[in-house]
């Protein structure tokens, strides 16, 4: 296994596309901290920008990691692992191992891009820094489940351009629906509905009404789940979860463990899936 | 005997067929062996199976003597190499990152020996050239490389001279009975060049709608060759007449070309072919070789 990881992460160092994205990560993370920073005259708050990144983890893992795995089977060189009896198991684990450490450090690539602007600019944290870095550890974590369902995909597609196209579609897919799972669930349970305003124009009669629009009940609660269960979905909620005032939400403080949990075991599941598909492949 | 490699019954299906059907077959140790059959017969599905790309259906086979069913065909496979139809290389590396790849994969750390293959297969020169760039007799010089880094007791090559051009095949067929002689390497090869494979092989295998129709060593193959002579006349009716006479086994492949497959007196031949005022142009003593023993075994018109 060792000697396996060992050749993956040297190849994975020579790919131009991970050194592209590192760069464009990073850009974005100046890009990101740098917004702030213009907006504000001094004090400049770091927390709202620090997770802008995770959510496009999805898009990134989906292209490296289709691109990386692809060319085993593009160039065929898949085969002189299993010729000289690298298990099928330790191949994917390898794979999965080596491209896990890509995206987590495409991910801190955002991180240190929001930190040298952070610095530079005297910028600083309110949110308590034990909060901050669980959840840039579940923002790790979302990168890397985000990769191992692009790893399942890329070992069992052998068409490297196919498998490509079918990646991005997927980490769109998820992005949307966990942007509109996100927003259906933060709609309000009661929004104020203005009867009449002053010539002002400042409401003078408001009546509270129900929501159409809020989710109650059993859709509610799968939805929940689901948001916190897809990569997508907890990626939309750490985006949102921060802003110059610091925590959106205080329950974002408890929710990183819970984010955690569901993280290892999509990940786990999805591996155990993917290894167990790759045993049954035909190789050609 | 001691085998590299044994198939029992090995049978492959994909959907409804049957691509290997109950195949065996045995590779004794410091052999080349020749594995001759048309397109479609099975031969890269065989090479497949036991290079551990695929599974058989059913059927077993066993390196060095390690049943596939083990786990520890994966420490037999240590021991072997392969190009399997396209040589397996990475295209964005030179020819010396892909043989540190190879190396990083099982495990050796020094690259001393990466010169001294790269010498070996012709390969001394290409300096940072990406593989990308070779021509398609470099690439297979490259993955034959490969297959030899960390110094294989067993090498299975599909089509290995593909590509290359006169100087190369030359090359090539120097490289493997060095490895082979030298070396002591048993090779496996499928080639569709038999005129090529009769100058390595020292066993055969033929294959046919993914059943083993014959294995023989090159000796007994050599001895099964039937000797002929080969006649031309002026009057083939006449020579037909003289060899019906004598009671010869012959065949007439042209109008006035016959084929004797047993010794005769040229002199009274020509004594008899007189008495029908038919003139004898020419006499060929001939031996039958790979390509037609193939033939006559497979069956084939249809065969490249």
């Amino acid at each position: 296994m060792s000697r396996l990881l060992v050749s993956t992460l040297f190849r994975m160092l020579k790919k131009v596309v991970f050194w592209f994205f590192m760069l464009c990560m990073f850009s974005y993370g100046v890009y990101s901290a740098s917004n702030i920073a213009s907006e504000v005259c001094a004090g400049v708050v770091l927390d709202g920008c620090l997770f802008e990144g995770v959510p496009l983890m999805g898009l990134v893992s989906a292209v490296f990691t289709s691109l990386f795995i692809g060319s085993e089977y593009s160039d065929g060189t898949i085969r002189n692992k299993l010729v000289v009896g690298h298990s099928r198991m330790r191949i994917y684990l390898a794979n999965l191992i080596v491209c896990s450490i890509a995206s987590i450090l495409i991910s801190l690539a955002y991180t240190a891009g929001v930190f040298v602007i952070g610095n530079m600019k005297g910028g600083e944290f309110i949110t308590e820094t034990g909060v901050i870095t669980m959840c840039m550890i579940c923002g790790l974590l979302i990168s890397v489940t985000f990769t191992s369902i692009m790893t399942l995909l890329a070992i069992l597609n052998t068409n490297k351009a196919g498998n490509v196209v079918i990646s991005m579609v997927l980490a769109l897919v998820l992005l949307v629906s966990g942007a509109f799972i996100h927003q259906r669930l933060n709609e309000p349970k009661i929004y104020d509905n203005y009867v009449s305003v002053n010539e002002m124009g400042i409401p003078t009669q408001v009546e509270q009404l129900p929501n159409p629009q809020y989710i109650d009940g059993t859709p509610r609660v799968i939805l929940e789940v689901l948001n916190d269960l897809l990569p997508s979905g907890q990626a939309m909620q750490l985006a949102d979860a921060f802003d110059t005032d610091g925590m959106t939400d205080e329950n974002i403080a408890n929710s990183p463990y819970k984010w955690m949990g569901y993280s290892l075991l999509v990940t786990f599941l999805i591996s155990i899936l993917g290894i167990i598909l790759f045993q049954k492949k035909d190789i050609r | 005997m001691d085998y590299v490699l044994k198939t029992e019954a090995l049978t492959k299906i994909y959907g409804h067929h049957k691509v290997l059907d109950n195949f065996s077959m045995h590779i004794p140790q410091g052999a080349i062996y020749g594995l001759v059959g048309k397109n479609g017969a099975g031969k890269t599905t065989l090479l497949r199976i036991i290079c551990g790309l695929q599974e058989a259906t059913s059927g077993d086979y066993s390196l060095y003597g390690i049943s596939s069913r083990k786990h520890e065909i994966l420490n037999a496979r240590k021991e072997m190499g392969a190009v399997i139809e396209t040589p397996a290389i990475y295209l964005d590396m030179s020819a010396t990152g892909n043989l540190k790849e190879q190396y990083r994969v099982l495990g050796l750390r020094s690259f001393d020996t990466i010169p001294c293959l790269l010498k070996m297969v012709g390969l001394e020169n290409t300096g940072w050239k990406k593989a990308r760039n070779f021509s398609l007799g470099m690439r297979q010089r490259l993955g034959i490389a490969i297959a030899l880094v960390g110094n294989p007791r067993f090498l299975v090559l599909d089509e290995p001279i593909n590509g290359l051009d006169p100087q190369g095949i030359i090359e090539m067929r120097q490289l493997l009975l060095n490895l082979n002689q030298q070396y002591g390497i048993t090779i496996l090869v499928s080639s569709h060049i038999l005129d090529e494979l009769s100058r390595l092989a020292t066993h055969y295998g033929f294959i046919d709608n993914g059943k083993m129709v014959k294995e023989i060593s090159a000796d007994d193959l050599e001895n099964s060759f039937r000797k002929s002579i080969r006649i031309e006349v002026t009057d083939g009716k006449a020579l037909a007449a003289v060899l019906k006479q004598t009671g010869q086994p012959y065949k007439m492949p042209a109008p006035n070309v016959a084929e004797i497959y047993h010794r005769i007196n040229i002199s009274q031949l020509t004594s008899a072919l007189e008495k029908y005022h038919c003139d004898l142009l020419s006499i060929q003593e001939q031996e039958e070789n790979l390509e037609s023993y193939y033939v006559d075994l497979i069956g084939g018109v249809s065969h490249e």
